[in-house]
């Protein structure tokens, strides 16, 4: 480390390349955010100044984040939720239609979260009737003034509905929607229309508040986008690698052929997640021989994400 | 013979009343006084009914039981009077120190203890009256021998110990009997102040006290697990920090109570031998004699209603909930109140600030009121069912009903009753009712059947005094059961005659009753409906003014759009309230500086109700990859070839590959235009069968062709 700061100039090329790799990958596979919503900011504002007055005011309040797949509606979700929780740390609970599979299972993992099974100390929870009776006495003691806004994140929301009777939907909207403690809940999903699997009294229940996450994004943006994922951070530590790198990155995204491959993705989909999956397979190709992607590098990795592999599979 | 005994008691006892009286006599007095004569009677009539049960179960004597439960009557009214006569006189010696004349205090103070464990062992007395049946002899030849045992205690040279120590406990009880009948928070603050001097009064005068305590306390492990218990209780009970002191000196009592009950279950097979020290003899006694006392008394308990024997009431473990409820942590910094006319607006239209008054709803509240309140009155039972859609008011009245007649039971326009609410949505089974409100009712724990036993014979059985209980069943619905038991048991319990049940049931549509409720069970609910018509755009125009309640933050005409539009389409309150709050918001927002404000106008309604009432699907269209749209416009083309709104992926497939050579773009790969067609049933655009059909999953539009056509066609 010392030796590195010593001839920082000068890394070796195998180490720069590792960097970059190390880098790339985590940026592409655990699908960080950008440093600012793109294309949504009047909703990301809109859901910021939410979950802001649910921290700051202690306002109850509801609201359904619907978007198509790959629009990092959760990644959405959770930044928002850091941001707004500037002054008062709020408690999160997310909880996915897909683990939570019925509000007997939901509800044991809403206890766990808000550590609530302490309190009772070594007392094991009988019923499912039991725990929705205690949690729901929980919440009502709190109030607007004294206790701490709950949030919660229900993930595959339109999971949820389909419980039974809609217990833990009617409950905690109804809890959002009466003076009790203050709650966020805020539904991700992608369904558009999930507001007709509600019934009635939840819906009645629900503040009817959605956010659209749909950006409709033009190629050159797309483009734009492409290059931001690979361009490497400022304070990488070899400047001379760094300066190299993001030459070739231009050059690349300059390049015809590898416009018609990005044009026949975009066409295709305009989620990051297609992005992420064609740009780690160029990534990989990277090493000390050939420090750079090269179009070659994408034309082969774009043929083997459009590849049918159901076609290749009779081939073989 | 035994009224021959109780008699002389009673004559003891009228000599007692020249004695001089503690501020704590002068207390009881106070609260005695409160009962009118009838009052007191007819408790002690519905004391002897209330116990039987408990009674039967545990023993079988139920004749001596009886007896003796009339003399205690006679002895309880003789002390009543007693007690009346002796106000004057407390009040007059208070000041004069109450050791003038060692005699009468003592006996005075047994009988206070008399009373104090009365009063006390309310709680207890089911565990002792296994003993109760026959110690009346046992308690009234007691009673006689009292003054010469009294005389040997005094030359023991532990007058103030004995005497005192009886006395604290007297303090305390009284606050238990004073809070009981009304079983509210507030009377109970409201006592505190003038008991707290009394108390004060008490721990001056006994500094013996901690003395003759310790040794109690020390000498059983279960009675200290037990009595910190119930401190550790009362404290968390107890929110009044100012009256902490007070507080202290009722612990103590409380815990001594709860040992002496607890030892006096063990004790009654026991040899007396056991007791070494001359206050415990004393104390000994004035259990005895306090337990069939404790039987008139029951006053409190049957208030409390717990009248069926439970182990929780068993000495080891207190009666209390044994778990806290929790609660959400606090929060580190306060709410921050809202600052400008915008935000006060908000608070205002959130759905969950309780409204002054209930506008809209006047004649809806006269009608429950009444049928109420003559319910109450006449004591009787009788059913009520309230439909309505969502959002029209309908919990929001009742609970507006039950807030005014408790109200007026405060004072005393109508007799007190409980109330007690269950939510069919609230519960993860319709049997779960019975257990709610059993644990409403009397804080007992109990599984469905049980529960359901329970109440059945609380509500069958006659009970003198009892109170009216009204019971809100909300979305009734929700209770239904394929026998319909639940429902069944709800509506027959009011028509008991000893009921005294008002159940009112919430549901959302109006032929509820006549469509799944069998003859039985509709026949039972009765006739009595009502039903909550949707909200006019004038009402809800009227609801939103009266809840800004003079804030401006509105202009006229947003607001006369707001309720027409949500008047138009549901008629749901909650509905216009949010559209209003989120128009605030798109005001706020809008405004350059947030300082600058103006007033929310009809741009910001329009903003807010399209962004409520509009479907995203024309947006999601738009907002989809060229290879979406395309496929779409497949769909399409393929429903109008084989006139069908229905095609295979592969039918649909080839469309694609065709607009694509159309369209001058490379043809998709099946494994691309699978996964276009997955995306697109993700959103709901389209539906899909299962994926794992492949190429032979069917494909159906969830949108009409002309909106498709329509948002593809606009870029």
């Amino acid at each position: 480390m010392s030796k590195r700061k010593v001839t920082d100039a000068h890394l070796p090329v195998g180490e720069c390349i590792t960097q970059l790799q190390e880098i790339l990958r985590r940026r592409l596979c655990c699908q960080q955010l950008p440093d600012r919503p793109d294309g949504v900011e009047a909703q990301h504002k809109h859901l910021l100044e939410l979950l802001r007055r649910t921290a700051v005011h202690g306002e109850s309040n509801s609201v359904l984040i619907v978007g198509p797949q790959g629009s990092w509606k959760n990644n959405a979700a959770e930044v928002r939720v850091e941001r707004s929780a500037g002054g008062e740390r709020s408690a999160e609970k997310p909880a996915a239609g897909l683990l939570q599979t019925d509000d007997r299972i939901a509800l044991k993992e809403i206890t766990r979260q808000l550590h609530l099974e302490n309190v009772v100390g070594d007392k094991v929870f009988g019923s499912f009737a039991e725990n929705l009776a205690f949690l729901l006495e929980a919440l009502k003691k709190g109030d607007r003034s004294s206790s701490r806004p709950v949030l919660f994140v229900l993930d595959e929301f339109d999971l949820f509905a389909h419980h039974k009777n809609q217990t833990l939907l009617y409950n905690l909207f109804d809890v959002s929607q009466s003076a009790q403690a203050p709650i966020a809940v805020v539904g991700i999903t992608c369904r558009l229309d999930v507001l007709e699997l509600l019934e009635k009294r939840v819906k009645s229940r629900f503040s009817h508040r959605q956010i659209h996450l749909l950006s409709s994004p033009t190629f050159p943006q797309y483009v734009d986008r492409v290059r931001t994922q690979l361009s490497l951070p400022d304070d990488f530590p070899d400047v001379k690698f760094a300066e190299d790198w993001k030459a070739s990155v231009k050059s690349l995204c300059e390049d015809k052929s590898v416009e018609d491959v990005l044009k026949r993705h975009f066409n295709s989909s305009r989620d990051f997640r297609s992005m992420h999956m064609l740009l780690m397979l160029c990534l990989s190709r990277v090493s000390v021989s050939k420090p750079a992607i090269r179009p070659a590098d994408l034309l082969e990795a774009s043929r083997l994400c459009f590849t049918d592999s159901k076609a290749n599979m009779l081939h073989w | 013979m035994r009224r021959a005994t109780s008699g002389e008691a009673r004559y003891s006892r009228a000599t007692m009343s020249a004695g001089k009286a503690g501020a704590a006599e002068a207390e009881s007095l106070h609260s005695a006084t409160k009962l009118s004569a009838s009052k007191c009677l007819s408790a002690k009539r519905r004391t002897a009914s209330a116990r039987t049960p408990g009674v039967r179960k545990k023993l079988e004597l139920s004749s001596p039981e009886k007896s003796s439960m009339i003399h205690d009557d006679v002895l309880c009214q003789l002390l009543k009077e007693d007690l009346e006569s002796q106000v004057v006189l407390a009040q007059r010696l208070s000041s004069s120190p109450p050791q003038s004349s060692p005699q009468t205090p003592l006996r005075k103070n047994h009988g206070a203890e008399d009373d104090v464990f009365c009063l006390k062992s309310s709680s207890v007395f089911l565990t002792r009256l296994s003993g109760t049946s026959s110690p009346p002899d046992d308690s009234s030849r007691e009673l006689l021998d009292e003054s010469p045992q009294r005389g040997e205690v005094t030359e023991a040279g532990l007058p103030t110990g004995s005497v005192k120590t009886p006395r604290r406990r007297n303090a305390t009880p009284r606050t238990k009997k004073a809070t009981t009948p009304s079983r509210r928070k507030e009377p109970k603050t409201l006592k505190e102040p003038a008991l707290a001097v009394l108390a004060e009064v008490d721990h001056e005068n006994s500094p013996m006290l901690p003395v003759a305590d310790t040794p109690r306390s020390s000498k059983r492990k279960s009675a200290q697990l037990v009595s910190s218990r119930i401190r550790k209780q009362l404290n968390l009970l107890d929110n009044h920090q100012d009256l902490n002191s007070d507080d202290e000196d009722e612990f103590v009592p409380s815990k001594k109570e709860l040992q002496s009950s607890s030892e006096d279950d063990d004790d009654e097979g026991e040899e007396e031998a056991e007791l070494d020290s001359d206050e415990e003899v004393v104390m000994k006694r004035g259990r005895h004699v306090g337990t069939p006392r404790s039987k008139q008394k029951t006053r409190s308990s049957t208030r409390t209603p717990r009248k069926t024997p439970s182990k929780k009431i068993t000495p080891g473990t207190p009666r209390t909930p044994h778990c806290a409820t929790p609660s959400i942590p606090s929060r580190s910094l306060p709410a921050r109140q809202p600052a400008n006319v915008l935000e006060e607006a908000r608070t205002r239209l959130h759905v969950s600030s309780v409204p002054e008054s209930l506008p809209c709803r006047e004649q809806e509240f006269q009608d429950i009121y009444s049928f109420v309140e003559s319910k109450i009155i006449d004591g009787t039972g009788g059913c009520m069912y309230i439909s309505g859609v969502p959002g029209t008011g309908k919990t929001a009245t009742v609970h507006e009903v039950m807030r005014c007649l408790q109200h007026a039971a405060d004072v005393d326009e109508i007799p007190p009753f409980h109330f007690i609410e269950i939510n069919g949505m609230k519960m993860t089974d319709p049997h779960q009712a019975y257990v709610q409100i059993l644990q409403k009712l009397t804080g007992q724990k109990a599984t469905a059947d049980h529960a359901a036993a329970l109440l059945e014979k609380r509500f069958s059985n006659p009970a003198p005094r009892k109170e009216t209980t009204v019971l809100l069943v909300d979305e009734l619905d929700l209770l239904w059961t394929r026998k319909q038991n639940v429902m069944y048991n709800l509506f027959d319990w009011p028509t008991r005659r000893h009921a005294r049940l008002v159940v009112l049931t919430i549901a959302n549509t109006m032929d509820l009753p006549e469509r799944i409720m069998i003859n039985r069970v509709a026949s039972r609910l009765g006739l009595t409906r009502m039903s909550f018509q949707p909200y006019s755009f004038k009402q809800l125009q009227q609801i939103i003014m009266s809840r800004l309640n003079k804030v401006k933050a509105f202009e006229e005409d947003a607001l006369q759009l707001v309720s027409r539009k949500v008047a138009a389409l549901s008629g749901d309150a909650r509905r216009c309230l949010d559209i209003c709050r989120r128009a605030t918001e798109i005001c706020e927002h809008s405004a350059a500086e947030p300082s600058a404000t103006g007033l929310v106008g009809m741009s910001h309604v329009m903003e807010a109700l399209n962004e409520m009432f509009s479907s995203a699907y024309v947006t999601a269209i738009k907002c989809a990859s060229v290879q979406e749209q395309l496929f779409l416009r497949a769909v399409i083309a393929e429903f109008r070839r084989i006139g069908l709104e229905e095609a295979t992926f592969q039918q649909v497939f080839v469309q694609q590959q065709a607009l694509c050579r159309v369209e001058g773009l490379q043809p998709v790969s099946v494994s691309e235009g699978l996964a276009v067609c997955q995306r697109l049933g993700a959103c709901r655009l389209l539906l899909l069968e299962p994926s794992r059909l492949g190429v032979l999953q069917r494909v159906r539009l969830n949108v009409s062709q002309d909106d498709v056509l329509f948002a593809l066609k606009a870029d």
